[in-house]
């Protein structure tokens, strides 16, 4: 299968709400998106995921229409929209510093797309508040956006991008700018939030914990082109690539050379740090278990889990990790020791080169 | 009531010395003024005797009653104003062109564009009556304007260049993104942006071709503006006091269009709050020549230090005439900045 090609079509026939054709972005001689394809159904929960400079953001922006592509393909709701204007597509984003108007109030500010389209002052009002309530800001429209917190703020961005009822609602590193505790309460409140209104949702983010735990489907940008589309469970499970593997959670990648002294095989593969057992000193290992034996490199305490680094020949070294509540603490491994490790075939995952 | 601030450490406070020579800069700076306005009253009219042999009002009701001062007065309004509005109108546009867009060239038409402040005013004033005579144009009002709008809308480019240089591109996007035309984007985004920075640009713009004497002397024809006015006036010995009379009355108009007062309290809290939530980053340095001249801070120390270095620049270069001290045309532009001083604490 070649690379780049979208594994798991949606499933809905249907036409897509987003779908880009051989979309190619470049900055001079740097080429932000080369050839990406992509189809995203109605009512998604949908996460570009990728390093920075990996071409996310450039997608976004093409599909909101703040760029234009080199060549390629844009169709919403199966209309051709390449070369219509942002203002002309029924698609909102919220952006990364939400961009609110600061000489404006909250409440004009989610009405601005309404003052817009003409339409009366009276109805703005109404909707806007509306729309606060839809976020829990209803006593903050009168404030300036300067007197909000960083959560309040995004989430004025949000009800502002929401009042035009747009097809498709990009997000632009929403969490980015918010500390941890906030985050987390934001992830349930936008999924809870796409789920109740049905809109599409795109989002971008650097975070793979944050595509996991949100995206019904994540595309894996890497160097301008789409690594792998898939389900945050089979992109966990079943990665395609040594990129995928270990961007997304980690993983220990074998290359071909080792791997074919440790299975036998030629052919890279991964395998996720829990997922490799250590064997007690003489103890067997279970039927058709993959085996080998190292030394223990380092050993770090993580508090609910541990993670050991296992040297298993001059260029290949494992993490295994081990569940302190489990039993399998680390006590008594020590720096030095040998042990043996063993994992069942299926569990690595072979890749593609 | 000083105990209830806390004491400043010894090393933040002001020495004696610094103190006295403040106080003596401030003396030098208006001195001269008081001067001007005190000979507004003299009954003497030939010599400049100290002290006044006596005080008479009698120089306000000449001044009053001779038409060329009103004639001229309004002339210089006039020209002013739509020397401002020219400069407004295409100082915005130009920094709209300019401010974002790259292309090949901008760096070169950016300077071209801040020049016109930095030439001497007696080349800008030749180089338009050679370009009037060459094309064949009489010297009139229009032709006033134009010159005085080839540095005013300078001032108007830089305050407001700076400015949208500020706005986040995503104001804009985001303004699109919602549905707006760039029209109204321009009306609900950009303009509230920038209106500040219009104000002050276009307050100084006024106060600059207001008292513009160089460039008008080649530009005016047969037309006399307030400051050609005072320059020919140097040449009647008989009514000289009602020349001071004007400055006295210019003087106290000034204060009046201090931006700094002007621009509502509102107005000047958000810029406040907003300059400290744009992280640095997003304030490039401005890249054009006469950095000094186009300082985007807080607009009330910004008017004197753009007017003094322009002033200053300009004044060197012409021979300051021993008579000329009681009220030359760009004398009167300088006593404005005690007056606005003095209203403040008193």
């Amino acid at each position: 299968m070649p690379r780049g090609m979208p594994r798991a079509e949606p499933t809905v026939d249907m036409t897509p709400a987003i779908e880009l054709r051989a979309m190619r972005r470049a900055f001079g001689a740097v080429v932000a998106l080369d050839s990406v394809s992509l189809a995203i159904a109605p009512g998604e929960f949908f996460a570009l995921l990728g390093p920075s400079g990996s071409g996310k953001t450039t997608c976004l922006r093409l599909i909101a229409g703040f760029d234009q592509p080199d060549s390629g393909t844009i169709l919403l709701d199966g209309e051709d929209v390449t070369n219509t204007p942002p203002f002309a597509r029924n698609v909102n984003t919220v952006f990364q510093d939400y961009a609110l108007f600061p000489h404006m109030t909250v409440a004009e500010n989610v009405a601005y797309g309404l003052r817009v389209r003409g339409i009366g002052a009276v109805e703005r009002a109404k909707q806007a508040a509306a729309m606060l309530d839809l976020v829990r800001l209803g006593e903050f429209g009168a404030r300036r956006p300067h007197q909000l917190s960083g959560g309040q703020r995004q989430r004025v961005a949000l009800a502002r991008a929401l009042i035009n009822r747009p097809q498709v609602l990009l997000l632009d590193e929403p969490l980015g700018a918010l500390d941890l505790k906030l985050r987390e309460e934001m992830q349930v409140e936008l999924k809870g939030l796409q789920q109740r209104l049905g809109i599409t949702f795109v989002f971008v983010t650097h975070d793979q914990g944050e595509a996991l735990s949100m995206a019904d489907r994540v595309a894996v940008f890497s160097q301008g082109r789409i690594e792998q589309l898939d389900t945050p469970r089979e992109l966990y499970n079943r990665p395609q690539t040594a990129f995928v593997a270990s961007f997304v959670g980690s993983a220990n990648v074998v290359e071909r050379a080792a791997a074919q002294k440790l299975t036998g095989q030629d052919r890279a593969f991964a395998i996720r740090p829990e997922l490799i057992d250590l064997l007690a000193a003489g103890e067997p290992a279970a039927d058709g278990y993959v085996q080998c034996a190292g030394e223990i490199v380092d050993v770090l305490y993580h508090g609910a889990s541990s993670r050991l680094r296992v040297q298993v020949d001059e260029r290949t070294t494992l993490a295994v990790a081990r569940s302190e509540s489990a039993g399998g603490g680390v006590q008594g491994l020590t720096t030095g020791a040998r042990v043996r490790l063993a994992w069942r075939p299926d569990h690595a995952v072979p890749l593609q080169d | 009531m000083r105990s209830e601030q806390p004491r400043r450490p010894s090393w933040e406070r002001p020495s004696l010395f610094t103190r006295v020579m403040a106080a003596a800069g401030l003396v030098f700076l208006h001195a001269p003024v008081w001067v001007i306005a005190l000979y507004a009253f003299t009954t003497e009219d030939r010599t400049y005797q100290f002290p006044p042999p006596g005080l008479t009002l009698h120089w306000f009701d000449v001044a009053f009653a001779r038409d060329d001062i009103w004639e001229s007065m309004r002339l210089s309004l006039l020209v002013a104003s739509a020397a401002t509005l020219l400069a407004i109108i295409l100082g915005t546009l130009a920094a709209f062109a300019l401010a974002r867009r790259n292309f090949s060239g901008k760096e070169s038409i950016t300077l071209l564009f801040v020049l016109p402040i930095a030439l001497p005013g007696i080349l800008t004033g030749l180089a338009l009556l050679a370009g009037m005579r060459t094309i064949g144009l009489e010297p009139g009002f229009w032709t006033i304007v134009a010159g005085h709008a080839t540095f005013c809308l300078v001032i108007v480019y830089n305050n407001v260049v700076a400015r949208l240089r500020r706005i986040p591109p995503s104001w804009v996007e985001a303004s699109m993104d919602l549905g707006a035309r760039g029209h109204q984007t321009f009306r609900y985004v950009l303009l509230p942006q920038i209106a500040t920075a219009l104000l002050a640009g276009g307050m100084l713009a006024f106060a600059l071709s207001f008292d513009e004497i160089i460039v008008t002397l080649f530009t005016a024809g047969h037309e006399r503006t307030l400051p050609i006015w005072f320059y020919s006036e140097l040449f009647r010995p008989r009514e000289r006091p009602v020349t001071n009379v004007v400055a006295v009355v210019v003087i106290l108009v000034t204060p009046g269009s201090d931006p700094a007062r002007v621009l509502p309290d509102a107005a000047r809290r958000e810029e406040v709050s907003r300059e400290s939530e744009v992280p640095p980053h997003r304030m490039p340095p401005i890249s054009t020549p006469r950095n000094a001249l186009r300082p985007e801070r807080t607009h009330a120390d910004q008017t004197p230090d753009q007017r003094q270095a322009r002033r200053r620049r300009r004044q060197g270069r012409r021979r300051v005439e021993p008579g000329d001290r009681q009220g030359a045309g760009p004398r009167c532009r300088g006593v404005a900045r005690p007056d606005r001083r003095g209203g403040e604490s008193g």
